[in-house]
C-alpha cells in the first residue's frame, strides 16, 4: 500500500494508473497546497535531466571484452562437454538405479507374496504317518513329489493277504452283509 | 557414415534482445555478442557508478569489478529468466555501496570537471541548442552545480535517483535492486527531490548575498 506522502512522488513519476493519475488532479485543484507541492517537485525533478552521463575509457571495456573471451572460452570445450557429459552421466545412473532398484523391489514383493499364500501351511512343523518330523523347507523343495511318495509309503504298510479263512479272529464277528431289514 | 556440414551464419546482433547475447555468449564465448551488450550498457553502468563515487580511478576499479563479477558469475548466478541489466546493475550497485560504505569518505566533487581534460564530460556534452558561449558556460554551471549537490545526497537517496535517471527504472525494480519497501524506494526519490531544492536554494541565496555585496 502507498502512503499518501508518495502520492506526488508516484504522479510525477508517472506510476500511477490513469483513473487514480485523474483522482490526484481532481484532489490537486481542490488544494493548492498539494499543487505547490507538486509543482515545486516538478521543477527540481526537470533538473535532474542535466546529470551527465559518462564513458568508460576504452582500454578497460578492450581488457574486459578480452578478459570475458577467454575465461568463457576456457569454459566453453572443456569444462562445458565435461560438465554435460557428467550430467547425462549422473541422469543416466540415478534412472539405471531406480530401474534396478525398482525391479529389486518387485521381484522381492512379488517373491514374498508367493511365499506369504504358500506360507501359512508350511511354517509350522508336522508329523507324517511314519512319525517323521518333517518342516516346511522339506515341502517346499519336493512340494510336488511329497504326497506322491507319502502315498507310496501308504501302500507299503499293506500286507497281502494269503490266508483268506483269517487267522484274525477279530474278523469273526463282522458280518458283511447289506442290509437286511 | 554421412556428415552433415551446418552452415554456421552470423546473427545480427543489434536485433538481439539482451537475454538472446547473453544465451550465444555462454554457448559459443562469442565475443561479438558480449560486446554488444557491453556497447548497449556500458555507459549507463559507468554513469551510475562514476556519479555515486565521483571519482574517475575508483569508477574504473568499480566497473571492472562489476564486470569480473557478471563474467566469472553469468553461468552460475544469472537465470536468464530476469532481465539481464537489472541483473548487472544490482551488482554495480553493491560494488558501489560496498566501497562507499568502506571508506565512508567525503566525496570529492570536484572530480567532475578536474579530471584529464580528453575525458571531461562536459567535452562530451551532446547539446546543440547551447550555441551562445555564454549560454554553454551556465549550462556548464547549472551542470556542475547540480552534480555538487547530487553528491551532497545521502548514499541511499542518490542512489534512488541515480537509477531513476539513468535507466528509468520502475520504482517496483528499484526497490527490489536496493532491497527495500516500495514505499521506502519512493520516500527517498520525494526527500531526495526536497533536499536538491533546498540545496539549490541556499545556493541562489549564496550568489544573491556575493551580488549583493
Amino acid at each position: 500500500m502507498h502512503t499518501d506522502e508518495n502520492k506526488a512522488i508516484r504522479y510525477l513519476m508517472k506510476e500511477m494508473d490513469p483513473s487514480e493519475e485523474m483522482e490526484f488532479e481532481k484532489q490537486m485543484r481542490g488544494d493548492g497546497d498539494l499543487l505547490i507541492e507538486v509543482e515545486s517537485l516538478r521543477a527540481t525533478n526537470r533538473k535532474l535531466s542535466g546529470i551527465p552521463h559518462k564513458t568508460p575509457p576504452a582500454d578497460l571495456t578492450t581488457a574486459i571484452t578480452e578478459k570475458a573471451k577467454e575465461i568463457q572460452s576456457k569454459r566453453k570445450p572443456g569444462t562445458a562437454n565435461i560438465i554435460f557429459f557428467m550430467k547425462r552421466g549422473i541422469a543416466a545412473a540415478i534412472l539405471l538405479g531406480a530401474f534396478t532398484g525398482g525391479y529389486m523391489y518387485y521381484s522381492d514383493y512379488s517373491g514374498s507374496q508367493a511365499l506369504q499364500s504358500s506360507g501359512t501351511e508350511t511354517v509350522e512343523p508336522w508329523v507324517d504317518r511314519n512319525e517323521v518330523l518333517r518342516f516346511s523347507a522339506d515341502q517346499q523343495a519336493g512340494q510336488s513329489s511329497i504326497p506322491d511318495a507319502d502315498l507310496d509309503r501308504s501302500y507299503e504298510k499293506l500286507q497281502l493277504v494269503n490266508d483268506l479263512t483269517g487267522t484274525n479272529s477279530s474278523g469273526n464277528g463282522i458280518l458283511l452283509t447289506g442290509s437286511s431289514n | 557414415m554421412k556428415l552433415i556440414k551446418r552452415h554456421v551464419e552470423k546473427p545480427n546482433y543489434k536485433s538481439l534482445k539482451d537475454r538472446e547475447l547473453v544465451k550465444i555468449f555462454r554457448k559459443n564465448a562469442d565475443e561479438s555478442a558480449f560486446n554488444e551488450l557491453m556497447n548497449r550498457h556500458q555507459q549507463k553502468i559507468y554513469s551510475y557508478i562514476y556519479s555515486m563515487v565521483m571519482n574517475p580511478e575508483i569508477a574504473n576499479d568499480l566497473f571492472q569489478t562489476t564486470f569480473t563479477k557478471v563474467i566469472t558469475k553469468m553461468d552460475d548466478t544469472y537465470n536468464e529468466q530476469g532481465k539481464w541489466i537489472a541483473w548487472v546493475m544490482r551488482i554495480a550497485h553493491n560494488a558501489t555501496i560496498d566501497y562507499l560504505r568502506k571508506q565512508k569518505r567525503y566525496i570529492d566533487v570536484s572530480g567532475w570537471s578536474d579530471e584529464d581534460s580528453s575525458t571531461d564530460y562536459f567535452d562530451r556534452m551532446e547539446d546543440d541548442s547551447v550555441v551562445d558561449a555564454d549560454d554553454k558556460m551556465i549550462e556548464t554551471e547549472t551542470r556542475s552545480s547540480l552534480m555538487k549537490h547530487i553528491a551532497k545526497l545521502p548514499e541511499e537517496q542518490r542512489s534512488v535517483v541515480l537509477l531513476r535517471h539513468y535507466y528509468e527504472m520502475p520504482f517496483k525494480e528499484i526497490a527490489e535492486l536496493t532491497d527495500v519497501s516500495i514505499n521506502t524506494a519512493l520516500g527517498r526519490m520525494r526527500y531526495a527531490l526536497i533536499n536538491l531544492r533546498k540545496y539549490f536554494e541556499e545556493e541562489r541565496e549564496e550568489e544573491q548575498k556575493h551580488a549583493h555585496g
